[in-house]
């Protein structure tokens, strides 16, 4: 139990990516508010390539946990080991993170202003 | 040290696989959890010093784990805002996530402080006793650790 909080804990909680659900999962949105074809299908196709980049990126953390699985394999496992592990894992994660920022960025070239304020509205607090 | 490969491997996966997210963690399952892993480790390390040393070492990862949700949701919140924000550059998302980068390697410190201090307090037998615990304390956390 202890080394599987640590293990969660390690890491800060989830991937940390999981935010950037707000924007792959938004093709109804985009369907909805973007008015021009053109623009629109340009759009979809961002929302695609976000949502394949997402799950490229959970295919590479299944990997992680592969590995993971097998150093708590180990009576005591390596401290070097482990800390090769998260440095991959944060390398992989950072990778990811600038892809899906990029991303956003060429979402965002496809929506006015008024489109944006529709699909990802303002939240309160 | 022989380690609970089971629960841990589904709790690391919760984690890895960034499950729940939204959920409300059921923080009286966590919080029972916890009491009842402290009352294994005051029936499997029969030291009273020590016990009460892996205590307080245990309930810093208890309020590691609250830290931890607070930290959660204030983060997608902070995110559908820099989004939803038109004008925001790539700079503000830059910053952000690098923030989010810090607060996972100052957890990866913490942690990984409090998992070599248990260690050297559990002697070899105590950490396979308490490892190789299946109670309802684990179970417990692990419902509430995925919810998170």
């Amino acid at each position: 139990m202890i080394v599987a909080l640590l293990g969660i804990l390690f890491l800060g909680g989830s991937s940390g990516l999981e935010i950037f659900g707000v924007l792959k999962d938004t093709k109804k949105e985009v369907k909805e508010y973007v008015v021009e074809d053109t623009r629109r299908d340009a759009a979809l196709d961002t929302v695609k390539a976000m949502k394949k980049r997402s799950n490229e990126y959970q295919d590479t953390l299944k990997a992680t946990q592969k590995e993971l699985k097998q150093l708590f394999k180990s009576p005591t496992p390596s401290v070097e080991d482990l800390d090769a592990l998260w440095s991959r894992h944060f390398a992989d994660r950072n990778a990811a993170a600038e892809d899906l920022v990029r991303l956003r960025f060429e979402l965002k070239e496809n929506i006015t202003r008024e489109e944006w304020a529709q699909i990802f509205p303002m939240p309160e607090g | 040290m022989k380690i609970v490969k089971a629960a841990s491997f589904v709790l690391v996966v919760a984690l890895l696989t960034g499950c729940g997210g939204n959920k409300t963690p059921p923080d009286d399952a966590m919080s029972q959890g916890f009491d009842a892993f402290n009352d294994e480790i005051r029936t499997v390390v029969t030291d009273p010093a020590r016990a009460d040393r892996a205590i307080e070492l245990v309930t810093e990862l208890e309020r590691q784990v609250e830290v931890l949700e607070d930290r959660i949701a204030a983060r997608e919140l902070a995110f559908r805002k820099i989004n939803a924000d038109y004008d925001a550059t790539e700079a503000d998302f830059r910053e952000f996530l690098d923030g989010i980068d810090r607060q996972v390697r100052e957890n990866k410190a913490t942690m990984d402080k409090i998992y070599r201090e248990l260690y050297r307090t559990l002697n070899a037998a105590e950490r396979e006793e308490l490892e190789g615990s299946q109670s309802a304390a684990i179970k417990s956390a692990i419902t509430a650790i995925n919810a998170i």
